[in-house]
Formats: C-alpha cells, sequence, structure tokens
C-alpha cells in the first residue's frame, strides 16, 4: 500500500480533548492564582473564573475552529495545487457540507444573539414612570415621617408636662385620645412603656434595633419601618433630655395595608429594575457567550462531521483512483487495504480481486508471448508482421536472414525493395491486392538464386504479416520426383504403344522369314503400329504444351465476346450436344488473360462433351459474387466421384481412362495464375460443375 | 514675558485643567493614615477619599451589596522583598434597603461579621463606609518585637471585569505607613 495508513479518529479526538483540558487547565489555574493575589472575595473569583471558563471556552472553541477550517481550506488548495487525485470531489464536498453547517448557524446565530441582546432592554418610558412614582412614594414618606416625628414631639410635650409616675395614664391618653396609634418610651435605649392600639403594634413592638435608637440619641430623631405579622408599622422618635437622662421618645403608626403592601411592592420593584439596568449588559453578554459556545459547538460539530463524513468519502475514492492510475500506468503490483465501511471493502475486496486476476492474466499472456516467441524465432519459415506502413512489429531470425534485413531494422520497406526487389514487386501488388496472396517459386526466385514461397496475411489493426518459406530445396527435391515421376510416366505411356508395336513387328517378322506375309496384314498391322505412334505423339504434344506453359498478361475484357465466340465455336461441332452461355447484362470487364481463359473454357467444355458421350447438355454461366466473378462450367453427364474430386487437378490424373491426364491440371495451373481458385462438384440432377473464382 | 492668548485657547486650558482637576479627584486615595499600639496591638485610622464613583454610586443605589475592602499588612523592610510578618483584611459592605429607606453596614475582619450598622442617611453610610477609626488589626508577632516594621494598606473598591475577561479593580493606591519598633 503505497499511501500512508491515517490515524483512527477516535485518536485524534482524545489527543485534541486531552490538549485542551491540560491547557484548559493550566490557563484556569493561573487565573485563579492571579486573582488570589488580588485578594478578592471568593464569591467574586468564583464568578470571575466561571466568567473566564465561558471565554475561554468560546476562544478555545473559535480557535479549533478557525484551525479545523483553515487546515481545510489549506489541504484544498494544496491538493488543487498538487492536482491530487479526486480533489474536485472532495473540494465540492467539503465546502457544501461546510456551508450547509455554517450558513444556517450563523444566520440563526445573528438572528438570536440580537433577540438576547434586546430581550432585557427596559421600555423607553418605564424609567421616567418610575422616577416619578418614586418621587411620589418619597414624599408620601417624608410626609408620614414628618407627621409622626409631630406626634412624637407632641407626646414628648406631654412627657415633659407630667411627673413621671403619671407618665402611663398620661400616655394611654394620648393614644386613646388618638395622639398616635403606637406611642413607646425608652431610657438610654432601653423600653420604658409602651402602648398601641394598632394590630401591627402587637407583633412589632418587641424588636426595635439598637441603631434607631443609637441614631435618636446621636441625632436627635430618627425614623424606623417594620414589618410584622399585622403588616407594616412606621415609626418617628425624638430624644427628650430631662435632667441627665436620656429617653426616647417613638410615635408609630401602620398605613393602611393595601397602601403599605404598594408602596413596598413598588420599591422592590424599583430596586429589581434598578439592579437589572446596571447588570443588563453583564448577563446579556453572559448568555450571549453561553449561547455562541453552543452556536460553537454545534458549527464545531457540523464542520468536524463534514470533514469526517469527506474524508471517509473521499479518502476510498482517493485510494480508488490512485490504484487505478498505476493500473492504468501498467503497474499491477496494487492493493487496496481493508476499509472500514461495508461498502468500501466490498469494492477495495473486488478491485483488488480484478487487479490480481489481471496480473495473472498479464502474468500468463507474458509467459505465451515469451513461448510464442521462442517458438517464431526458432520457426524455420520467416514471419514478419508490419505496420501498413511498414514498421516492423515483429520479425523472426529466419525472416531476417530471408529477406536479409539487417540487425536492427525497425522497417520492412524500403528496406525491402532493395534487398529483395522480387518479394517486393510480389508484396507490393498484393497490398494494393487487399486480400490474401500467396507466390511461389518461380517466381519469387530472389536474387541470391533463394526460392521462396511467400504468403500475405492480414492482421487485426491494419496490420500484415508476411511468411516466407525457402522452398529452395523443396522445389529442387519436388523437380526431381515431377522428373522422375513424368520420366516414369512417360516410360509408361511409351511402354503401352511399344507392347503393340513390338507384338505387329513381331508377327510381320515372324510372317515374312516364313514367307506367310500377306500384304493386307502387313498394311493392317502398320496402319496398328502408326496409330499408336500417333498417340505417343499426341502425348508428347500434351508434355510439351504444359512445360511451355505462359505467363499470364491479364487485361480487362469483355466475358461476353468471349462467351459468345465459343458459342460459334462449338455451334454444329456436336450435333446432339446442346451448349449454352449465360451471363448477367452489364457484366463488368473482367481482368484476366483472354487467351488462356479461352483455353480454359475450351478444356472445360470439351470435357463436358466427352462426359456426356456427345450427347448431352453443357452450360456455361457467370456472376459476380463477394467482389469476385464466379464462372461455373456444368454438364449432365456421369459425374465425378467423390475420390476423384480432390486429385481431377493433378497432372497425369484421368477420369476418362485414355488422355494424358494433363487437361485440368493445366487449367488449375491457368487459374491459380490469375490468383483464382477451382474447384469440382456434383451438378443437380446429375453431372459435374467446375467453379472458377475470379478476382475482379 | 507677555502672554495674549486668545479666548479660544483660554476655553481650552480651563477646560484641561478642569478635567485634570476632576480626574485626578476622582482617583480614589487613602488619606489621613494614622497607627497607634498598644499592649502589642496596633490599631489603625484611615479614610478613602475620592472613593464614591458614579460607577459605585449607581451599584449601592440600585440595591447591590457594595464591598470596600482594606487590606493592611504589617512588614519588615528587605533588600529584595519585604518580609510579611501579618495581614488583616477589614472588607465593609453596605446594602440599601429602599423599602426601609435605610443602608445597612456590616463590618467584616478576615471575614469575621464583627459590626451591623442601619442608618437612614447616605452621609452616615458614606462616613462609615470610607472612615475606619482607630480599628484593632494585629497583633505584632513575637519575632517582630524589637524589629524596625512598617504598615501598609490600600483599599479595593470595586471589582469589575473589563470585556468580561480582564480583571480591573477600582482602589486606591497602597501606603505605608513609618517605619517603627514595638518591643515587648
Amino acid at each position: 500500500m503505497s499511501s500512508p495508513q491515517r490515524p483512527p479518529l477516535h485518536r485524534n479526538l482524545r489527543f485534541l480533548i486531552t490538549l485542551i483540558a491540560i491547557l484548559l487547565g493550566v490557563s484556569t489555574t493561573f487565573y485563579v492564582l492571579i486573582l488570589r493575589n488580588r485578594n478578592l472575595p471568593a464569591a467574586l473569583a468564583a464568578n470571575r473564573v466561571m466568567v473566564f471558563l465561558l471565554w475561554y471556552a468560546n476562544i478555545t472553541f473559535l480557535l479549533i475552529l478557525a484551525f479545523v477550517i483553515v487546515r481545510q481550506f489549506v489541504k484544498l488548495v494544496l491538493e488543487r495545487r498538487g492536482r491530487r487525485l479526486g480533489f474536485r470531489l472532495r473540494t465540492r464536498l467539503i465546502l457544501s457540507l461546510m456551508a450547509l453547517v455554517l450558513l444556517p448557524v450563523l444566520y440563526m446565530f445573528i438572528i438570536a444573539s440580537d433577540l438576547i441582546l434586546h430581550a432585557g432592554d427596559i421600555p423607553p418610558g418605564l424609567p421616567s414612570v418610575l422616577s416619578q412614582t418614586r418621587a411620589l412614594v418619597e414624599d408620601w414618606d417624608r410626609n408620614r415621617i414628618a407627621a409622626l416625628k409631630g406626634r412624637a414631639q407632641n407626646l414628648k410635650a406631654v412627657l415633659e408636662a407630667a411627673p413621671p409616675a403619671t407618665w402611663y395614664p398620661a400616655v394611654q391618653e394620648f393614644v386613646s385620645e388618638g395622639g398616635a396609634q403606637i406611642a413607646e418610651v425608652y431610657q438610654e435605649r432601653r423600653l420604658l412603656l409602651s402602648l398601641g392600639r394598632s394590630p401591627a403594634y402587637l407583633s412589632s413592638s418587641q424588636h426595635l434595633p439598637q441603631d434607631f435608637l443609637r441614631e435618636i440619641e446621636g441625632a436627635g430623631e430618627s425614623f424606623h419601618w417594620s414589618e410584622g405579622r399585622g403588616g407594616w408599622v412606621l415609626r418617628a422618635g425624638v430624644r427628650m433630655r430631662i435632667g441627665r437622662r436620656e429617653f426616647q421618645v417613638i410615635a408609630g403608626e401602620s398605613p393602611e395595608a393595601p397602601l403599605a403592601g404598594a408602596r413596598a411592592a413598588f420599591l422592590d420593584l424599583d430596586q429589581t429594575i434598578s439592579q437589572w439596568a446596571v447588570e443588563r449588559g453583564t448577563l446579556g453578554t453572559t448568555r450571549l457567550l453561553t449561547f455562541l459556545l453552543l452556536t460553537l459547538s454545534v458549527v464545531f460539530a457540523g464542520v468536524w462531521m463534514g470533514t469526517y463524513l469527506s474524508r471517509n468519502f473521499t479518502h476510498p475514492v482517493g485510494l480508488l483512483l490512485e490504484e487505478t492510475r498505476k493500473i492504468g500506468e501498467g503497474d499491477l503490483d496494487v492493493h487496496l487495504p481493508q476499509a472500514s465501511m461495508d461498502e468500501w471493502d466490498t469494492l477495495f475486496k473486488g478491485f483488488n480481486s480484478m487487479a490480481g486476476q489481471l496480473k495473472s492474466y498479464r502474468d500468463e499472456l507474458a509467459r505465451e508471448r515469451e513461448y510464442l516467441s521462442s517458438l517464431i524465432a526458432h520457426l524455420t519459415p520467416g514471419l514478419v508482421s508490419f505496420e501498413p506502413d511498414g514498421t516492423i512489429v515483429t520479425v523472426n531470425p529466419a525472416a531476417r536472414r530471408m529477406l536479409r534485413l539487417p540487425e536492427g531494422e525497425s522497417r520492412l520497406f524500403p528496406e525491402l525493395e532493395h534487398s529483395s526487389p522480387v518479394l517486393w514487386t510480389w508484396l507490393e501488388r498484393a497490398l494494393a491486392g487487399g486480400r490474401e496472396a500467396r507466390g511461389e517459386m518461380p517466381d519469387l526466385a530472389l536474387s541470391d538464386g533463394t526460392q521462396v514461397s511467400a504468403g500475405l496475411v492480414s492482421l487485426p489493426a491494419g496490420r500484415h504479416l508476411l511468411m516466407v518459406e525457402d522452398v529452395t530445396q523443396l522445389i529442387r527435391i519436388q523437380k526431381l520426383a515431377t522428373w522422375k515421376e513424368a520420366a516414369q510416366r512417360i516410360a509408361h505411356e511409351i511402354k503401352n504403344p511399344l507392347t503393340p508395336i513390338r507384338l505387329h513387328a513381331e508377327r510381320l517378322k515372324k510372317k515374312a522369314v516364313e514367307g506367310v506375309l500377306d500384304p493386307a496384314d502387313a498394311v493392317a498391322s502398320l496402319d496398328a503400329v502408326l496409330i499408336e505412334v500417333a498417340n505417343m505423339k499426341t502425348m508428347l504434344d500434351a508434355f510439351s504444351q504444359f512445360a511451355r506453359m505462359p505467363i499470364p498478361r491479364p487485361e480487362p475484357f469483355d466475358l461476353g465476346e468471349l462467351f459468345a465466340q465459343l458459342e460459334e465455336m462449338y455451334r454444329g461441332v456436336h450435333p446432339r450436344m446442346r451448349f449454352t452461355f449465360s451471363l448477367p447484362p452489364g457484366f463488368p470487364p473482367l481482368h484476366a488473360d483472354r487467351e488462356l481463359l479461352r483455353r480454359v473454357m475450351v478444356n472445360l467444355l470439351d470435357n463436358a462433351a466427352e462426359a456426356c458421350r456427345m450427347d448431352g447438355e453443357a452450360g456455361v454461366e457467370a456472376r459476380v459474387a463477394e467482389g469476385a466473378v464466379e464462372i461455373r462450367v456444368r454438364d449432365n453427364g456421369p459425374g465425378i466421384p467423390d475420390a476423384q474430386k480432390e486429385r481431377v487437378f493433378q497432372p497425369y490424373v484421368s477420369t476418362k481412362g485414355r488422355g494424358s491426364g494433363m487437361g485440368l491440371s493445366i487449367v488449375g495451373r491457368i487459374i491459380r495464375d490469375h490468383e483464382g481458385t477451382i474447384r469440382v462438384a456434383d451438378n443437380s440432377p446429375r453431372g459435374a460443375v467446375f467453379i472458377i473464382t475470379l478476382p475482379l | 514675558m507677555a502672554y495674549n492668548f486668545s479666548m479660544r485657547t483660554r476655553i481650552l486650558l480651563c477646560g484641561a485643567v478642569l478635567c485634570g482637576a476632576i480626574l485626578w479627584g476622582a482617583e480614589p486615595r487613602l488619606a489621613e493614615f494614622s497607627l497607634s499600639v498598644e499592649h502589642r496591638v496596633i490599631s489603625a485610622t484611615v479614610q478613602v477619599e475620592g472613593a464614591f464613583s458614579p460607577e459605585v454610586m449607581e451599584r449601592i443605589r440600585s440595591g447591590f451589596p457594595v464591598t470596600f475592602i482594606y487590606t493592611f499588612t504589617l512588614k519588615s523592610e528587605r533588600r529584595l522583598r519585604d518580609r510579611t510578618w501579618s495581614k488583616t483584611r477589614i472588607s465593609v459592605t453596605c446594602k440599601y434597603d429602599p423599602v426601609r429607606v435605610e443602608y445597612r453596614l456590616n463590618f467584616r475582619k478576615d471575614g469575621q461579621l464583627f459590626d451591623t450598622r442601619y442608618v437612614h442617611h447616605w452621609t452616615e453610610a458614606s462616613r462609615g463606609m470610607v472612615s475606619l477609626e482607630n480599628l484593632a488589626l494585629f497583633d505584632v508577632p513575637e519575632e517582630a518585637r524589637g524589629r524596625p516594621v512598617f504598615v501598609t494598606s490600600r483599599v479595593n473598591l470595586l471589582s469589575r471585569t473589563r470585556w468580561l475577561i480582564f480583571p480591573d479593580d477600582l482602589e486606591a493606591p497602597e501606603i505605608s505607613s513609618t517605619i517603627f519598633t514595638v518591643y515587648e
């Protein structure tokens, strides 16, 4: 595996979380130490630490988020510059996922933060209303306190006018006459007497703070609000000095419950709103920070998830592309690792299996190729495969030797034109013909006297295969065999007429010796001898004609004219034979040696007439089929046995039991020299048909 | 040399002097710092001037408890870093109750409540917050006796956070007493 294994995600996360925790711990400790050095109260320090933690978490998240996003962008830019495989898909995927997470969350954050910051806004008119109401309450308070202070002064006057022993009934009378709801007298902050007619009085009189009394002592007057089970109670006190003794004279009242309750409720509310106004900014910012923390958590989770998903998707794609590229470059030693997702794992396994099979096939192919190369190199025939422009694809040593191609020569022609002009001429013609061609000796006698048999085969992709075989030795052997066979045949053929000649000569000699030679007998014997001699001459003429077969000189001619000439020639020759010639209208000119083709037709028509014993029917018809001209010569004679059909074109083979057996051999030779084919088949319903195919 | 300032320059100069005076005057500072020693117990009298900034006043009036923290430290001089013998923290917390129309003042020494006062007038409340009179601070440790020592004092008036992260305290600069020696 070429690409390094990535560390698992949970290891990265663990590392990141540990790092953040350590940084958080160190920074918090450091901050707490600073605060402790500043001698702050614990509550204030804790509050600051909490706010600090919020800030710290936000900044940490922001930094990590910025790091993750910047890192992703840098990686994308680097991948884009490096043209790394799969970067387009990765870029699109990451940007899409980030946009999907970032845009809605940021939009929501902007909207929500605006709501949070303005959620605690005090309505514009409220401060003014509060201020006016507060002034009213304070005015009401002042009036009440002033009134109570007046009552306390009245009580003080009553007490100053009466001896201390009569203070109780005097105060009782003062209260009963409506001087005050509550009347209390303290001596040096100790309760001396207390009277009241208010229910609230009963629950509030026992717990007057010393500071209130001390303030009366110090300032000469004071007031005090207290709340008991019966409601609110307002007291006002004045200082009274009789001799050296200090007294605190207090008058009190319990305001109407709804009014006092409303006053307390308003002042409580006013205080709450004031506190809110002071802390609004801090509280709003803290809530905003908390919301920012949540938002960043969501964004971070989204971005991380997007990165994780895109990496999980694009990383295998990148691996796949990389390995595919290697295969494309011919490196089949590829292997994809095990993937975490089932689908990818299945794909990777399939890819590995495919690559393995490909490698196996390639190795097998290489072995086969090596085997074939070795085989071709050791083949006696020469093989050259080449491009249409002559660039050699494959050549074996035998071909190089026969065609005298220098070692390292990469082109077949025009090199062949100089080394083997005869072969080049044939090859040029064969290539121009656009079909398979085969040359045989002696036409392909090379300049050094070597005789070769050549063949050209068309290969796929426009290539050609030239097969060259050194047939010099074979031809020599064939010639020897042919001459031997011909000698035997000639000897046999000559021997056949010699026997009757010898028999007639011996009989003439015997009768001449015995003196009983009858002239008629002698004439008859000599006629027989002359016939045999004439047969021998005919046979020798046929041999001579076969040996003198001319080279075809093809030129375009009208086949219809030839058929007309033949029809005229055979008219009335065999009265009981019927000759028919058929040619479709508009038949194209035929490129062949007209005289040789006429000889072929005459030979075949003579054979047909003989096969029908001059009493039958022979027909010639021609047609164009598959880019070639097909000529059929049929008769309704006895036909040719299957066993002889393949041998009829060999020399000295005759189905008639007489003749030289060279006729069809000559026909076959002429057709082959025209790069055509000839075969024999059964005619329907009876007889034989010779099928000639010639190129147009 | 005759100076001939334009009206505009004069106004600017007056404004600058006024702003400087306001800013200087607004800066809290400790004043009238005096010590007394009786039976090896050191008592201090100190006042804070310019303690009530608008921010402090706003907090007090809104009913938030506001705490002034006085820190007194008994030290001996050393070359690099002074030696601390004892340290005492006095905190005065003021909380206004608008319903009862009174200020509650809590006095703590090293976290222990030692006095509570209720006053109706801001004058008394403010005086209670900025003025400590002959308040016993600490016993002179045995090791410090016979050594030249001095007492430092500083006061923290308000703790706040700028930008919600940077601690920023409103406090009066530290002042020191003269060096003295406490014997047996």
